[in-house]
């Protein structure tokens, strides 16, 4: 049976055998993407979709690049790898939106604090505070952004679960971020442009989770905290280093190892014994779950550096 | 799967897609000559590779043994400040391009593999010196300064870590033992202390004199050598591979260089060992060759390695 590869370099392009790898490798990969996953589950037909996607857009870059750079089967399967879960991330990135907005309508409508303009008035369907008559919102999407920004004492669920999706945050983390987003508004705002405002304030939501591929990398990630675990207090006046003691409880053991070395990606390396780009991701996703908890406040920054005062460097 | 199982959609899209047979091994060959008689040349664009590692280096300087270069990615797409995007016009690639001239770098030339493109001396120049480029000069047509990875958050700046990890390790592909002045090697004999040498003689299937010269240092040990020593005599094959000869610096530069790549892979496949093991032993079937042999130049180490590993693919030059 001819290889992918020896396929590859006798076609000149692919066939058969590349098309059945690139299959197995998106069905594997796609697993990562919880952003992406349809409400009835991943299913065959999927697949197909995503790799017929994938090819149409990527085919004749792809078929360069393995060409010119795979030397055999080994690291073919390696560079195809990589180009699919790229093209995954800018996939998520641009059309995960969905989940985030179905849970933003679910938060919004069970919640008293707001409600959409009746049919017949101006805005009708769009989202504004409860008891409020202001007409729909046409300002800067940026401003909406820094209000979204500004709300610190965002609580986040934990990341216990590897298959899963991140959560985005908590429940009343939502309803106070959308609190500010329309009050910031002064109107009613399309579900459509909260939902934009929204990612950009948990770009996390989007992101791919790691889901372990062998034992050690499974072994790392066994001291994740479970659902169980997690307890986070209600606080809703604290200073700087009351929410940085929060924060730092909300940590992973492993995360609260990784402060310390947010900019020194070796460091990270040693924390983590892995790969430069492995440690690049975590450390992406620690500073984006510090970001989210901390917010962009005035003390965002006395809030980080008290994080890292919290999380000191094991001694040697 | 069966061509009858391949949908029309792929059939169609492979149909479009049909101009890039001068890319497979046999189209470069055509375009480029045999492997063996490539020499290197500035502007030269390889694939290197070692282990599951593979990445296209672009040639800017040659030095003894080794080469500045940076690496080049095709896909997925992605791009920093420190690089440039070259469209196809200036590459003769089907695709656009990146040099990622922030990670330029001395690589060994035995991570070269196969030469893909040679690209224009002016190209090579402005790669080679992307700080004499001020941020308003014209760059040559179809190339143009890459955007900025904006934020940490972009998972473009993970693109561009696993790039780094690539180089870095293509930078560690071990090296054969070079010889240094005055360096003194261990002899096999020191290593071993008391030996029994009939017991030697009779696990490594040779004649007590050819043994001896193993002891003294004057013949070759190779690693396989060294495996059955270490396990007849209890010494870790780590120490007994101590007194491995090392080579003269002309053999080890010659034996990297890229045209006689394949046939270290070659032979590893052949011999069932791996690419640094293969090339320590046909450099040594070519030192011993030439230790025979009288004379005070320095000998033509290409011409001794073809006539050590005549048959393998070394006499094509």
């Amino acid at each position: 049976m001819i290889t992918a590869f020896a396929e590859l370099q006798r076609l000149g392009h692919f066939g058969p055998e590349a098309l059945r790898l690139v299959q197995g490798l998106m069905s594997e990969e796609m697993r990562r993407f919880p952003a992406i996953e349809p409400a009835a589950g991943w299913q065959r037909a999927d697949v197909e979709d995503l790799v017929q996607d994938f090819l149409e857009q990527r085919f004749a870059a792809l078929t360069t690049m393995l060409l010119t750079t795979a030397r055999n089967d080994e690291s073919m399967g390696r560079l195809l790898r990589r180009s699919i879960r790229n093209w995954l991330i800018d996939r998520a990135r641009k059309t995960g939106t969905g989940r985030v907005r179905q849970l933003l309508e679910r938060v919004l409508g069970e919640s008293t604090e707001f409600e959409q303009v009746p049919p017949g008035q101006p805005g009708a369907g769009q989202w504004r505070l409860a008891r409020t008559s202001s007409e729909p919102w046409s300002g800067d999407h940026r401003e909406l952004i820094r209000a979204a920004d500004a709300v610190r004492d965002i609580r986040i669920g934990p990341w216990s679960s590897t298959t899963r999706r991140a959560p985005v945050a908590a429940r009343d983390s939502l309803i106070a971020v959308a609190r500010a987003v329309l009050s910031a508004a002064g109107g009613s705002v399309e579900i459509a442009q909260l939902t934009h405002v929204f990612l950009m304030r948990f770009p996390v939501a989007l992101d791919w989770a790691v889901v372990p591929l062998d034992a050690g990398e499974t072994e790392r990630h066994a001291d994740v905290r479970t659902p169980e675990e997690q307890s986070i207090a209600e606080c809703d006046e604290i200073d700087s280093a009351g929410g940085a003691a929060e924060i730092a409880g909300m940590l992973t053991p492993q995360e609260r190892a990784l402060v310390p070395h947010l900019d020194d990606v070796e460091a990270a390396q040693r924390v983590l014994s892995c790969r430069r780009s492995s440690a690049y991701h975590q450390m992406k996703r620690l500073r984006e779950k510090l970001t989210q908890l901390a917010g962009v406040g005035d003390d965002r920054h006395a809030v980080i550096l008290e994080v890292i005062r919290l999380c000191p460097p094991p001694s040697d | 799967m069966s061509d009858s199982d391949v949908p029309k959609w792929f059939l169609d899209l492979a149909g479009r897609n049909t101009g890039m047979r001068s890319f497979t091994e046999s189209g470069l060959r055509d375009r480029f000559g045999e492997p063996s008689e490539i020499n290197l040349e500035r502007g030269q664009l390889w694939r290197a590779g070692w282990a599951d590692v593979a990445v296209l280096l672009v040639l800017l300087e040659l030095g003894d043994g080794e080469v500045r270069a940076s690496p080049v990615t095709i896909d997925p797409p992605a791009e920093d400040e420190n690089g440039f995007v070259l469209a196809p016009t200036c590459t003769g690639l089907p695709t656009s391009a990146t040099v990622w001239t922030g990670f330029t770098r001395f690589f060994p030339q035995r991570v070269l593999d196969t030469l893909v493109a040679a690209w224009s001396a002016d190209l090579t120049t402005c790669l080679a010196n992307p700080a004499s480029l001020d941020p308003g000069s014209r760059l040559p047509v179809g190339m143009r300064r890459g955007r900025p990875i904006d934020s940490e958050f972009d998972h473009r700046s993970m693109i561009r870590a696993g790039l780094e990890d690539d180089v870095d390790q293509l930078g560690q592909m071990p090296g054969l033992p070079v010889e240094s002045p005055g360096s003194s090697s261990t002899t096999l004999a020191a290593v071993l202390g008391d030996v029994d040498l009939a017991a030697l003689c009779a696990a490594l299937k040779l004649p007590q004199p050819a043994v001896m010269k193993l002891l003294r240092g004057t013949a070759p040990l190779t690693p396989a050598q060294a495996a059955v020593i270490a396990q007849t005599t209890g010494i870790s094959q780590e120490r007994v591979l101590g007194a491995v000869r090392s080579m003269p610096r002309g053999l080890v530069q010659a034996a990297d260089h890229p045209r006689w790549r394949q046939v270290w892979i070659t032979r590893a496949r052949r011999l069932g060992t791996d690419e640094t093991q293969a090339r320590l032993d046909g450099c040594q079937q070519a030192f011993a060759l030439a230790a025979r042999q009288t004379g005070g130049s320095e000998p033509d180490w290409d011409a001794r390695l073809q006539r050590a590993l005549f048959g393998e693919g070394g006499e094509l030059r």
